[in-house]
C-alpha cells in the first residue's frame, strides 16, 4: 500500500472525527473506524508508517493515539 | 390481433372522504366526491365513448363524444367535465345521444384518412374504436372538401416517433400530457379553427423544440398521429411482459410489448409504483442496445491483455477463470482476489457475486459501484437515522410544502421523479435549489426556485452548517420532536457546534459565495413551511466530505421534525437502477446483506450456517483500495460483473496502471467495455430483457424484472455466476432467481416477508417488509428512528485539499445529462446520440473570453492527474471559475482529469471538485491519442477471435 495514500486517508478521517469535544471518544471512534472499514493490509501499512519516526510525524496526533489503541487491543 | 388494453377511466381518480351516490343507466354507483360522471360510469363498467379524455390527464371537454343526459338538466353535458352530485340520475345511452355521437364522429372522420388497413395503429386506435362504438356507417359530407389529408408533411425528426398531422384530431391530449405529465410545455396548438394543429415549440420540428422525448405525448395520442417508429416498422405486438427499467434509480415499471422475441415498444405501466404511467427518453425508447451488433455473446479467454481473444465454450471460460483465481490465491494468498457486483444487475445476481467472494474466494474483497456514488449515503444515514436508505416513497413529494434539492439534477438524472416534483411545484410548493450550476429546475416553464443557493463546488458542508446555524439561532428547532425522538446529549453538542460564529451564514458567504441573506431566507423557509423534504444526489456524496454532508442533511431534517411522515424526509436520488439493491445485498466489503457488519459474530454465524463456510470477520478492500493493492502487488485477480471501472472511476491513468498489474481480470458484460480491454476472461452478460430477478429503486421499492427474451449468450448473469462458483469448488444450487430471493429473505430481517408470490400479487413492495411490516414500508422512521433515537452528528467543514492555484485556477465539476446514462455503454448504442453525441466542457463566457475560447472550440483541460481535450460550450449555466463536463463517452477522458481525492469515511471519489486549467488547443491529449491506439489494438484482438472448433 502506498504510504502517502494511507497517511492522507487516516489524517482525513481524523479531521472529520476530531471535532468531538470529548477527545477520548474521538480517539475511540477513529480506532473503531479504522478497524471496521479498513482492510487489514491497510491497517498494517498505517501501523508500519506509525512505527517509522519520519512517517509518524506526518500523522495527526489523533491518528497516532488511535493506532496506539488498536495496537494495544491487537497485542 | 392486438394486445388487450388497460381500462381507461377517462379522468383521474379523486381522493375524498365524502362519498357520492349517483344512478347511471339505472345502476347506483358510489364514488368519492369530485369524481367525474365519466369515471363513475366506468366504475360501474359502463364505458362512455370518449376521445379527448384519458385518466392520466385532467378533463378537457373538447371532443363532445362523451355527452350524457342528466335528469333535470338541460342539454347534453360532457361526462368528463361534469362532476357527480348526490342523487344525480345519468343516462349514457339514449337514441338522441347515439345520434349526436354519430354526428360528432362523422365530422371527425370527414377529415381523417381512411387508410385503416395500412395504418400502423390499426387495431390499437381509439378513433377507430369509437367509430365502431357509435355505429358510424357513412360520412355524408364526402372527402372532397377542405381537409388535412395531404397538406401537412410528417415530422420524422425525432428518432423514436413520427408525427403525422394528417391524422391529428386536435384532441389536445398530447399537449396536455406534455404539460401535466412531463411538465415541459413543449407542445401547443397553433392556429385557430380549421388551422388548429399540434405544434412543437413555435412551428418547429420535434427535435428543434424543447421536447425531451419522454413519450408522454405518444402514449396519450388516441390516433396514429404520434406513433413509435418501432411500431410503424414492426407492427403491433402480440404479447406484453411487465418488467422494470434498467436505467436510473427511479425504477420505472414498463410493459415490454413483444412480437416473438423482438421488443416492439416499451410502454410505461399505469400502475407502476414508481412511475405511475410516465417514462423518460431512456426507458421509453433507448432499449435497442440490448440487441446491438456490438453485443458479445460468446465467452472468450486470452493469456495476456495484448493477446488475441479466443472464443471458447462457457465451460472452458469458467474453468480457465477458476483455475487462474485458484493459482493466484495459492501463490499470493487468499486475499489476492476479489469481486465487484453490478448495480445494473438484479438483486439476486449481486447477492450471488458477494456470496461467491465470501465463500469461494473466502474473503470480503467485494465492492460495488455505490462506492463511487452513494456510499456516503449508506454511511451517513446509518450513523444518524439508523438505516442506509432514503426515508420516503416518490409519491410523498406530492404532500411536501417545501422541497430542497441539493446537488441533484432530477430533470436530467431522475426525469420521471423530476416531472412529479415539477408538478408539485406548479401546485404551489416552494423550491430551494442548492447547486453550483443553474440546473433546469431553477427556472423552467411554470417552475421557479424560491432560492437558488449557487455555491462553489466543495462547500456543501459550510452551506448545510449555515442553514443549521440559522435554524438553531433563530429558534426554529422543532424542540418537542427532538426531545422525544433524538439523543439529547448529541443534539445539545450539535446545537452548540452549529451556533458557533464560524458556522453562521455570514461566515459561509465567504466560503460558498452565496449571500448570507439568501442562506438565512432558505433556512427559514425550510424550517417553517410545514412539510419540508430534502432530495439530494451525487453533488452531495462525491466530495471529500460527502459523508459529512449526508449527516448534515439528516441533522437538518431531524432538527426541524421533518422525518417520519409523508411529505418530508431525507431522500437520496440513487444513480443506477439497482444501486440501492446492490448495497442491500451485501456488496460492501464490510457488510453482509442487510447492512450487518462482518465483525458481528451472530450475523456471521447465521450466514456461515446457511453457506457452510467460515466467513472472514475482517472487512475487505474497497474498489480504490483494490487499485492500491494491485499496484503494491498484493491484489492480482478480480471478477467484475457489469461495471466499467476503467471508464467510471477517477484518475484513469492510475486505474489503468493498477489493471495492468492484474493477472486475471474476469469481465462479465454486454459489450467489450473499457475494463474488458484489460481483461483475460470475458463472460457475456445478459441485458435486463433476458432474465428474471428484482431491482430495488431509490425509494426501497423492490420490483420484478421479467424475462422478455432468452439470453443471447445462453446464460443469464446469475447462471454465469453459478457456473463460476461451481468451477471454483463451491456449487450453488438454484433453479430460478426466486429461490435466491427466498434465501435472501431467510437471512435478512428487512426482507423476511419478500418473495416472488408477494411481488406477483402486489406488483412491487418497499422494504422493510417483514413480520412487523407485512405490507412494506413506504415511509420509514414513523414514530421513532430505526436506530432508536436519532443521532445528531457534528459536521465540521474541512476544505478539500483540491484547491485552485495559479496553475489550475478553475474548478471542474462533472455530472450527467438526460439522454445519456452513466458510462454510456447502453445509451451510446441507441439513437439517444441524436441529443448528445459527445461530451463537452461548459465554461462561463467570462472565463472563455479570458482564454480566447469561442463556442465549439477544442480546449485542453489539465489537472494534476492528467489532461484531456473536449469542445467548449459557452454558457451561463456555470458560474465564473467553474467548468463542467459529462463522462458518457470513453474517448472524452473526463476521468483522466479527476483525482484520487475521496470521501473521508467511504473513499467515494471527489468527482465534483478538480482544480483545472483550460486552454485552447488543436489536437487530442496524449492520453486520448494513446486511448485511440489502444482501442484499435483491442478491436484488432477481438475481430479475429475464433473458436478452436472453427
Amino acid at each position: 500500500m502506498d504510504t502517502d495514500y494511507i497517511i492522507r486517508m487516516a489524517n482525513q478521517i481524523a479531521d472529520a472525527l476530531g471535532i468531538n469535544p470529548d477527545q477520548e471518544q474521538a480517539v475511540a471512534e477513529l480506532a473503531d473506524h479504522l478497524t471496521r472499514f479498513w482492510e487489514p493490509r491497510m491497517r498494517s501499512a498505517l501501523l508500519a508508517a506509525a512505527a517509522d519516526p519520519g512517517l509518524r510525524a506526518q500523522l495527526t496526533p489523533l491518528v497516532t493515539l488511535a493506532l496506539d489503541r488498536i495496537a494495544a487491543v491487537t497485542v | 390481433m392486438s394486445l388487450p388494453r388497460e381500462t381507461d377511466y377517462g379522468t383521474p381518480a379523486r381522493q375524498s372522504e365524502a362519498l357520492v351516490t349517483v344512478s347511471i343507466d339505472g345502476m347506483d354507483v358510489t364514488v368519492p366526491a369530485g369524481t367525474s360522471v365519466m369515471r363513475a360510469a366506468q366504475d360501474a363498467d359502463t364505458a362512455i365513448p370518449k376521445l379527448c379524455a384519458t385518466d392520466s390527464l385532467e378533463p378537457f371537454g373538447s371532443c363532445r363524444l362523451c355527452l350524457v343526459e342528466i335528469e333535470g338538466r338541460k342539454g347534453y353535458p360532457a361526462s368528463c367535465t361534469t362532476l357527480v352530485e348526490p342523487g344525480m340520475v345519468v343516462h349514457t345511452q339514449t337514441p338522441r345521444l347515439a345520434e349526436l355521437r354519430r354526428n360528432v364522429m362523422e365530422l371527425y372522420i370527414s377529415d381523417h384518412p381512411l387508410d385503416c388497413l395500412t395504418c400502423p395503429t390499426n387495431g390499437n386506435c381509439e378513433l377507430q374504436d369509437m367509430a365502431g362504438v357509435v355505429g358510424l356507417r357513412e360520412v355524408r359530407y364526402g372527402f372532397k372538401g377542405e381537409n388535412h389529408f395531404c397538406e401537412s408533411k410528417k415530422d420524422e425528426s425525432n428518432p423514436y416517433f413520427s408525427y403525422d398531422p394528417a391524422k391529428c384530431i386536435v384532441c389536445n391530449r398530447c399537449v396536455r400530457a406534455c404539460e401535466e405529465t412531463q411538465g415541459t410545455f413543449a407542445l401547443t396548438i397553433s392556429g385557430r379553427g380549421f388551422e388548429s394543429r399540434v405544434s412543437p415549440g413555435q412551428d418547429q420540428s420535434f427535435m428543434e423544440s424543447e421536447c425531451v422525448s419522454c413519450g408522454a405525448c405518444v402514449n396519450a395520442c388516441p390516433t396514429a398521429t404520434l406513433t413509435e417508429k418501432s411500431v410503424i416498422k414492426i407492427g403491433q405486438a402480440e404479447r406484453s411482459v411487465t418488467t422494470t427499467c434498467a436505467y436510473c434509480g427511479v425504477g420505472c415499471s414498463f410493459k415490454a410489448e413483444v412480437k416473438g422475441n423482438q421488443v416492439v415498444r416499451m410502454v410505461p405501466a399505469k400502475d407502476g409504483g414508481a412511475n405511475q404511467g410516465h417514462a423518460c427518453v431512456k426507458g421509453r425508447f433507448a432499449w435497442g442496445y440490448a440487441t446491438h451488433a456490438d453485443r458479445i455473446t460468446t465467452p472468450m479467454i486470452r493469456p495476456s491483455i495484448d493477446a488475441p481473444w479466443q472464443k471458447v465454450s462457457w465451460d472452458e471460460a469458467v474453468a480457465y477463470a477458476a483455475g487462474e483465481f485458484k493459482r493466484i490465491q495459492a501463490k499470493y494468498g487468499r486475499s489476492a482476489v476479489g469481486g465487484i457486483t453490478s448495480s445494473r444487475c438484479t438483486n439476486e445476481e449481486t447477492y450471488l457475486v458477494q456470496k461467491l467472494v465470501r465463500t469461494a474466494f473466502g474473503n470480503n474483497n467485494v465492492d460495488t459501484c455505490a462506492r463511487v456514488c452513494h456510499s456516503p449515503t449508506g454511511y451517513g444515514l446509518k450513523q444518524t437515522l439508523g438505516e442506509s436508505a432514503g426515508t420516503q416513497d416518490f409519491a410523498s413529494v406530492m404532500q411536501s410544502d417545501v422541497v430542497m434539492v441539493i446537488g441533484a439534477n432530477p430533470t436530467d438524472g431522475h426525469p420521471v421523479f423530476g416531472s412529479l416534483l415539477k408538478r408539485r411545484i406548479r401546485e404551489g410548493a416552494k423550491l430551494i435549489v442548492v447547486d453550483p450550476r443553474s440546473i433546469d429546475l431553477v427556472r423552467t416553464p411554470h417552475v421557479a426556485a424560491s432560492h437558488h443557493l449557487k455555491l462553489m463546488p466543495g462547500t456543501n458542508v459550510a452551506m448545510v452548517n449555515a442553514l443549521a446555524h440559522t435554524i438553531v439561532t433563530e429558534g426554529l428547532v422543532a424542540e418537542a420532536y427532538v426531545a422525544e425522538r433524538c439523543e439529547g446529549p448529541a443534539f445539545e453538542a450539535w446545537r452548540e457546534f452549529v451556533a458557533r460564529p464560524e458556522n453562521s451564514p455570514e461566515a459561509a458567504e465567504a466560503i460558498t459565495g452565496v449571500p448570507a441573506s439568501e442562506i438565512r431566507a432558505a433556512a427559514r423557509l425550510y424550517a417553517t413551511a410545514g412539510n419540508s423534504a430534502i432530495y439530494y444526489g451525487l453533488g452531495v456524496t462525491e466530495h471529500s466530505q460527502g459523508s459529512t454532508t449526508v449527516m448534515g442533511i439528516a441533522n437538518l431534517a431531524m432538527a426541524t421534525g421533518n422525518v417520519g411522515r409523508p411529505g418530508v424526509g431525507v431522500n437520496p436520488l440513487r444513480g443506477q437502477n439497482n444501486v440501492q439493491g446492490s448495497c442491500d445485498m451485501g456488496s460492501f466489503p464490510h457488510e453482509l446483506p442487510g447492512y450487518r457488519h462482518v465483525s458481528d459474530a451472530t450475523t456471521r454465524a447465521l450466514f456461515e450456517s446457511a453457506w457452510n463456510v467460515s466467513i472472514d470477520p475482517e472487512p475487505g478492500l474497497r474498489i480504490p483500495n483494490m487499485f492500491e493493492a494491485a499496484l503494491d502487488g498484493s491484489f492480482k485477480g478480480i471478477y467484475i460483473q457489469g461495471e466499467d471501472i476503467v471508464q467510471s472511476d477517477p484518475n484513469t491513468q492510475h486505474v489503468e496502471s493498477a489493471m495492468a498489474q492484474m493477472e486475471c481480470v474476469v469481465v462479465q458484460d454486454l459489450f467489450l467495455n473499457e475494463t474488458a480491454k484489460w481483461a483475460h476472461v470475458f463472460l457475456p452478460g445478459s441485458s435486463f430483457l433476458e432474465k428474471d430477478g428484482t431491482f430495488t429503486n431509490a425509494e426501497r421499492r423492490i420490483s420484478r424484472v421479467r424475462k422478455v427474451m432468452p439470453p443471447l449468450a445462453g446464460k443469464a448473469d446469475w447462471e454465469a455466476t453459478l457456473a463460476l462458483a461451481a468451477a471454483l469448488g463451491y456449487p450453488m444450487t438454484y433453479s430460478h432467481p426466486s429461490e435466491i430471493m427466498d434465501e435472501i429473505a431467510r437471512l435478512t430481517p428487512s426482507f423476511h416477508g419478500v418473495n416472488y408470490a408477494l411481488l406477483e400479487s402486489r406488483g412491487s413492495i418497499q422494504w422493510p417488509c417483514n413480520e412487523a411490516a407485512p405490507d412494506g414500508t413506504p415511509t420509514m422512521h414513523v414514530g421513532g428512528f430505526i436506530r432508536g433515537k436519532g443521532r445528531f452528528m457534528l459536521t465540521p467543514y474541512v476544505p478539500t485539499t483540491e484547491k485552485v492555484t495559479r496553475r489550475f485556477p478553475l474548478i471542474l465539476t462533472t455530472g450527467r445529462i438526460l439522454s445519456q446514462y452513466n458510462v454510456g455503454a447502453q445509451t451510446r448504442r441507441t439513437d439517444n446520440t441524436a441529443w448528445h453525441a459527445e461530451d463537452r466542457l461548459e465554461i462561463h463566457p467570462v472565463d472563455a473570453e479570458d482564454r480566447g475560447i469561442k463556442d465549439g472550440d477544442w480546449v485542453g483541460i489539465a489537472s494534476r492527474a492528467g489532461e484531456t481535450v473536449l469542445r467548449a460550450t459557452i454558457t451561463e449555466r456555470v458560474q465564473p471559475g467553474v467548468v463542467y463536463t459529462t463522462f458518457h463517452f470513453p474517448e472524452s477522458g473526463a476521468n483522466v482529469i479527476t483525482t484520487d481525492n475521496s470521501d473521508w469515511a467511504t473513499n467515494c471519489p471527489e468527482y465534483k471538485v478538480t482544480a483545472v486549467q483550460v486552454t485552447l488547443c488543436t489536437q487530442p491529449s496524449e492520453w486520448q491519442q494513446r486511448f485511440e491506439r489502444r482501442r484499435q489494438q483491442q478491436q484488432g484482438l477481438l475481430l479475429p477471435a475464433v473458436s478452436p472448433a472453427n
